[in-house]
């Protein structure tokens, strides 16, 4: 096939070069006509003329007395005049052969002839006298014609040349044009019939290509441009080319229009239950939000608290070390009353030997009254009544004295205890202090805390804002999806696929309500949501009490 | 028989307490410095000055074969004049505690057991019974042999003629 297109484009290709080939050559022809023999011709006929009128007939006239010489005199050098620049003009034009030889003979004649024009001019130049008009005409029988004769005759030939020159050129085309026509006219056939051969073999590749009519091909193209995938194809016949592309294009239209409106089904019905999720999920926010406010009071309440807290502890901080000083006060106190006690022991020590001494005077009086016998008697009872005064002040002297050793016991253990008592209170005074620190730390940490609810408050609203706006997104994307829906219903489907979309079309009106359901559910909710932990093993690990 | 009372100075010594007879007793003192006797019999604790005279102070725990014991408050001087073979001394009886002088009416008083005692009967008289317990009457004079009567004169008149 290619060969035969290759073939039949040369064939043209050479039509066309032989023919503008032999085209130029005819140019080329005409050119050589018109520049070598056309303007020769009229240069050679203009010689010709100025001779013929300008000198020939202008002395023809003088002869007759029908001019003037000095009207001759112009006449002659105007041709001339003529005749030298038609001569050049000619000499630059292409002479060759046969006329090479002429023109040189007319050149030799030439200077003959302008010659003789020249002593004719010298004679008319002389005056118009009789003398000189027969002189002239003399000359013009005898000198001037056998003169100018052979050139002008000479320019006959160059012309008579130029013309056969001309004819041989015309001839020459005419064979040329014979030739051509028949290479032409036997070439031309032989590319008719390539180009049929061509033909054939193209259009048969064509309509096994298209693998049927045209025209039936057209019409299904129309019918599925039309939206009509319902047509139904002969199964038993072959699909080839582009009638089996356009079978296989109607039946794969079929299958993904059918595709993509399940798919739209499929969005409308997510981004429904996208929204009320979303809506779900905003209300959730809200409570969230609610929730974080309760923890963000609370945590207030808690922060005054600890506020109070840390009141009490440096309050109760400076009792203590109050308490302290009052104990390092009363301990001295108590140093003091056992150095008192002291010193009573010390004084009742004093009246202790006073008495025993007194007793032992007594004694030695009652000695002296028993000695003395009756005499004595009286004395020695008020002696004995001594020794018994002296003898109770002893005792009750060691009382005393018994008495305040176990009050200075008392009052040491008593002073020992407040010493122990005071490292005591200061602890419990650090400890305070400590506590109010914590409690401080505490108060610090609880504003922390409460910033941090505000912030996380302020994250959830954001989240049901953004909840909000996926609802209202996904409403859009319903509407796109439907509108998509109705782009698609342009496309007519047969049975089998219409029954498939509706299939899935139930399944998602079973299924929308629920949500619907669902959602209003929540809705009616005021607390949250309920969460459903489920029973896992892991809480059976944890007892109850 | 007709019922007499005879004044006693009671003293303690230990836990027993003894009576001797007031009429043997000059005075009671407290415990002076006691001034040690070189070379003296152990139950001499020393000589005491006594308002210018010299006098001789036993010890009566070890007298009595009791043992020593530091003084006390309560210890006490009792300075007695007996009659040792026929001369009369004056010393003085260093005892734990003194305590009254009282009469005892002598039919009260009662032999002393001859068996199952502690202190030699030589000079106890006798014991008379107080509430629930003994006083011992002290025979003086019966607690110095001639010898110790002798080195007791003898070292009083010895500081005496030194003074």
């Amino acid at each position: 096939m290619v060969i035969l297109i290759a073939i039949t484009s040369a064939v043209s290709l050479f039509i066309g070069l032989y023919g503008v080939n032999n085209l130029k050559t005819v140019n080329d022809g005409m050119t050589t006509m018109y520049y070598d023999r056309v303007l020769p011709l009229k240069q050679l006929k203009a010689v010709s003329d100025a001779y013929a009128i300008n000198i020939v007939d202008a002395t023809h006239k003088v002869r007759n007395g029908n001019i003037s010489w000095s009207e001759a005199i112009r006449s002659y050098e105007t041709a001339a005049k003529e005749v030298e620049e038609n001569l050049n003009a000619y000499a630059a034009s292409k002479i060759e052969g046969e006329e090479v030889r002429v023109f040189n003979e007319a050149k030799n004649l030439k200077s003959k002839s302008d010659e003789a024009v020249n002593q004719m001019l010298d004679l008319l130049r002389q005056g118009q006298d009789t003398a000189t008009r027969h002189k002239l005409e003399a000359f013009i029988v005898n000198e001037m014609y056998p003169n100018i004769d052979p050139f002008t005759s000479k320019i006959s030939e160059l012309i008579e040349l130029q013309l056969g020159y001309a004819k041989t050129l015309n001839e020459y085309g005419d064979v040329l044009y014979a030739d051509t026509r028949v290479i032409t006219y036997g070439i031309t056939f032989v590319g008719i019939v390539l180009a049929g051969v061509v033909a054939f073999f193209i259009t048969k590749s064509i309509i096994g290509e298209l693998g049927g009519e045209p025209s039936e091909i057209k019409l299904i193209a129309e019918e599925i441009a039309n939206g009509n995938l319902t047509l139904k194809f002969d199964t038993q016949r072959k699909r080839v080319g582009i009638y089996g592309a356009i079978v296989q294009l109607s039946e794969q239209l079929k299958t993904i229009i059918a595709k993509i409106m399940e798919g739209a089904e499929g969005v409308t019905s997510a981004s429904l239950q996208m929204s009320s999720t979303s809506q779900q999920m905003s209300q959730g926010s809200q409570e969230q939000a609610a929730s974080a406010e309760e923890i963000s009071s609370s945590m207030e309440q808690m922060v005054s608290n600890i506020q109070q807290n840390t009141d009490n502890a440096q309050q109760t901080e400076k009792i203590a070390i109050k308490a302290a000083d009052d104990i390092k006060e009363g301990n001295s106190a108590v140093t003091q009353a056992v150095d008192s006690l002291k010193k009573i022991a010390e004084k009742i020590g004093i009246i202790g030997e006073i008495a025993r001494q007194t007793n032992l005077l007594a004694l030695n009086a009652a000695v002296e009254a028993a000695r003395a016998g009756e005499h004595g008697k009286g004395f020695a009872v008020v002696a004995a009544e001594v020794r018994k005064l002296a003898e109770r002040s002893q005792v009750a002297a060691e009382e005393i004295n018994a008495l305040s050793s176990s009050s200075v016991t008392i009052a040491d253990k008593s002073g020992r205890l407040l010493e122990q008592i005071v490292p005591n209170i200061q602890n419990t005074a650090k400890l305070v202090q400590e506590i109010a620190a914590s409690s401080t730390e505490q108060n610090s940490g609880a504003t922390q805390i409460n910033n941090a609810i505000q912030q996380f408050n302020q994250v959830i609203q954001q989240n049901a804002a953004g909840a909000e706006e996926i609802a209202s997104s996904s409403e859009e994307l319903s509407a796109q999806a439907e509108s998509l829906k109705d782009s698609v219903s342009f496309f007519k489907l047969d049975d089998e696929h219409e029954k498939s979309v509706h299939k899935t079309k139930k399944k998602q009106a079973v299924n929308r309500p629920a949500f619907k359901s669902a959602a209003v559910h929540s809705n009616g909710k005021k607390n949250g949501i309920a969460l459903d932990m489920g029973h896992d093993t892991k809480d059976t690990d944890f007892e109850k009490y | 028989m007709e019922t007499s009372l005879t004044s006693y100075l009671t003293f303690k010594l230990g836990d027993e307490t003894f009576a001797a007879n007031v009429s043997k007793v000059i005075e009671i003192l407290e415990i002076p410095k006691i001034t040690r006797v070189p070379r003296s019999p152990d139950f001499m604790r020393g000589v005491v000055n006594l308002r210018g005279n010299v006098l001789s102070v036993v010890d009566s725990r070890i007298k009595f074969g009791l043992p020593v014991t530091e003084d006390t408050v309560n210890t006490c001087i009792i300075v007695m004049n007996i009659s040792l073979e026929g001369q009369d001394i004056t010393l003085g009886l260093i005892v734990d505690a003194v305590k009254e002088v009282r009469n005892i009416a002598t039919d009260s008083i009662q032999p002393l057991p001859e068996i199952g005692s502690k202190f030699d009967a030589k000079f106890i008289e006798g014991m008379v019974k107080d509430d629930n317990q003994f006083i011992m009457l002290l025979n003086v004079a019966a607690l110095f042999s001639a010898q110790e009567a002798d080195i007791l004169s003898h070292v009083s008149e010895t500081v005496e003629q030194v003074n």
